[in-house]
């Protein structure tokens, strides 16, 4: 019988791992990207994964390992641009959105930092569930997160202040 | 001032719940995804072994190559007897087998033959007399032989000598390649090769098992003929093949009465055009295969001698430009197994089956003699290699 575990996998994981692949990257068609490259990844050492019983979770390591790896980072992707260059003009309706000042402010964070606010936030992980997924020590997962967190934070005030200003010329 | 967390926790629930890609189209693109990096890995690894190869040939080449490092893997350590790359490897039975091995305490190497009495649990090993090679030469340039369980021959690719043994490589003579005489048939205990003889019919020159060589007095009766195999096959069943062609048709010929005489076997769709590439695989004897990949690909199979053919490729992916080729061995009960190499795929087909099914993607085996043998490295067919008797287990070959 021709073997078509691989296939049945991938057809009932793919809601969770959309999921993720959406929150990390923020956008559809990179978050597909991150989906492929990783099930290939994992449709290579399938036979292990599935022995092993655990190919969910292999599933979802593997995309956080391919989205945090360096080859990945130095490949040529649209980048989400700053919102001075692109502000298209005055704003006749009032201040700017926070939602669209969050996720800017969110994709200019570092990757690491993106992974462990999603870890966290998406599913309520804790420090040690997130450092053991992504290989690091609790510390450094609370360092990222504190640091990410005061990152988006500082970005959103800063928006408020110079979109505020832009908004009055 | 904002409420980040609740801000972020919203905007990560928002991203993740957009719907979820087509599975369907996800394991079409995963597949396609695999298919082409495997395409362009081999690719890469092609072009870096034709650049060493290059290398090694500028630097052998140099007046001053002797300062530079060697192209070619470095000797093995004083005392080691590792396979000869290649590896030349045959077993008589399940039990009995042979392997050409080599040992490079000094340039140049000595010759082994490594002997396994166990089915390769473990080998005994015995050097070669006077039969030596270069430390940089892959192969040692001799066709292994195996007659017995016991007897084997060691015959130089250019037909000037033969070490021959009968008791597993202990103790060696060196009778003469040139035939002597005819014989009626190929003996119990012998072997046979395809002799080409230019503008004229093929010869069938048998080995003896007391190691001297003789002509066939009839060999295939047929046309000008130029043989596409340097051995006569022999099926599991005893019988003898002979696969050749000239300018107009492409040959098969079987044998069920050790060469006494020779049936023409009809071949299938392109297999019997001039100069037609597509190997017969005869390994069975009964059950005979015939796999094209060009211009199209189909699987042959036939149980009556070549009286009818049926098709077992229908549903084999295609490959239009028919570059890809497909791979392919007959198991020891007449099940066949094709690799296709654009997707990774091994697809099946037992006795008792009509089409060829997917069945996975292991890597493809070979057989050898009355085992099968596997590399099992990163690459296809490189070290270590490992035998089978059933292909499920399989067992390191280790001298």
């Amino acid at each position: 019988m021709p073997d078509h575990s691989f296939d049945d996998f991938v057809h009932a994981a793919l809601p969770a791992l959309s999921r993720y692949a959406y929150a990390l990257t923020g956008e559809r068609v990179a978050g597909e990207d991150l989906i492929q490259d990783t099930l290939v990844k994992v449709a290579g050492a399938w036979r292990r994964v599935h022995r092993d019983g655990s190919a969910l979770a292999y599933a979802r390591t593997t995309m956080l390992n391919t989205y945090l790896s360096a080859w990945r980072i130095r490949r040529r992707r649209p980048a989400s641009v700053p919102l001075e260059v692109d502000w298209p003009g005055p704003d006749a309706y009032g201040p700017v959105d926070v939602r669209d000042q969050l996720r800017r402010a969110l994709d200019a964070l570092p990757r690491a930092q993106r992974a462990v606010l999603v870890l966290g936030f998406l599913d309520d992980l804790s420090d040690e569930e997130i450092a053991a997924m992504l290989d690091r020590r609790p510390a450094t997962v609370r360092s990222l997160r504190h640091r990410g967190l005061a990152a988006l934070r500082r970005q959103l005030d800063n928006d408020q202040v110079e979109g505020g200003s832009y908004a009055r010329r | 001032m904002h409420d980040v967390d609740r801000l972020l926790r919203d905007e990560l629930h928002r991203r993740s719940d957009l719907p979820a890609p087509s599975a369907a189209a996800v394991v079409t693109a995963v597949h396609g995804l695999r298919r082409r990096r495997r395409i362009t890995a081999v690719a890469a690894l092609s072009a870096v072994a034709v650049l060493a190869t290059l290398a090694g040939t500028i630097s052998a080449l140099r007046p001053t190559a002797g300062s530079v490092p060697p192209a070619f893997p470095p000797s093995s350590p004083a005392g080691e007897v590792s396979l000869t790359e290649s590896p030349e490897v045959w077993f008589a039975d399940a039990d009995h087998g042979f392997a050409l091995a080599r040992a490079c305490p000094a340039d140049p190497c000595q010759l082994y033959l490594a002997q396994t009495e166990d089915g390769g649990a473990s080998w005994q090993r015995h050097a070669v007399p006077g039969e030596t090679m270069p430390a940089e030469q892959r192969g040692p340039q001799l066709n292994l032989r195996v007659l017995s369980a016991t007897t084997v021959a060691l015959d130089s690719y250019d037909g000037t000598r033969r070490r021959f043994t009968t008791d597993g490589g202990r103790t060696w003579t060196s009778p003469s390649m040139e035939p002597q005489g005819t014989v009626a048939e190929i003996p119990e205990g012998g072997l046979a090769e395809v002799r080409s003889n230019t503008g004229k019919p093929i010869d069938i020159v048998v080995l003896r098992p007391d190691g001297s060589s003789a002509l066939l007095a009839t060999p295939p009766p047929t046309k000008p003929l130029t043989s596409m195999w340097t051995k006569v096959v022999r099926g599991d069943d005893g019988s003898a093949w002979v696969h050749g062609g000239d300018d107009t048709k492409t040959w098969l010929w079987v044998s069920r009465d050790r060469g006494r005489t020779w049936r023409d076997v009809p071949l299938p769709g392109d297999a019997a055009r001039a100069g037609a590439g597509q190997r017969p695989y005869v390994d069975h004897g009964r059950i005979l295969f015939i796999v094209e990949s060009s211009p199209k690909r189909r699987v042959w199979r036939t149980t009556d001698d070549g009286a009818h053919w049926a098709d077992l490729g229908k549903d084999l992916p295609p490959d239009p430009s028919g570059d890809a080729g497909l791979g392919a061995v007959v198991c020891f009960d007449g099940t066949l197994l094709v690799y296709e190499p654009l997707s990774g795929a091994v697809y099946r087909a037992m006795p008792s089956e009509a089409t060829l099914g997917r069945v996975g993607d292991a890597p493809l085996w070979d057989r050898f003699g009355a085992r099968y043998l596997r590399g099992a490295g990163r690459k296809t067919f490189e070290p270590p290699f490992e035998h089978s008797l059933d292909g499920l287990t399989w067992t390191e070959l280790r001298l």
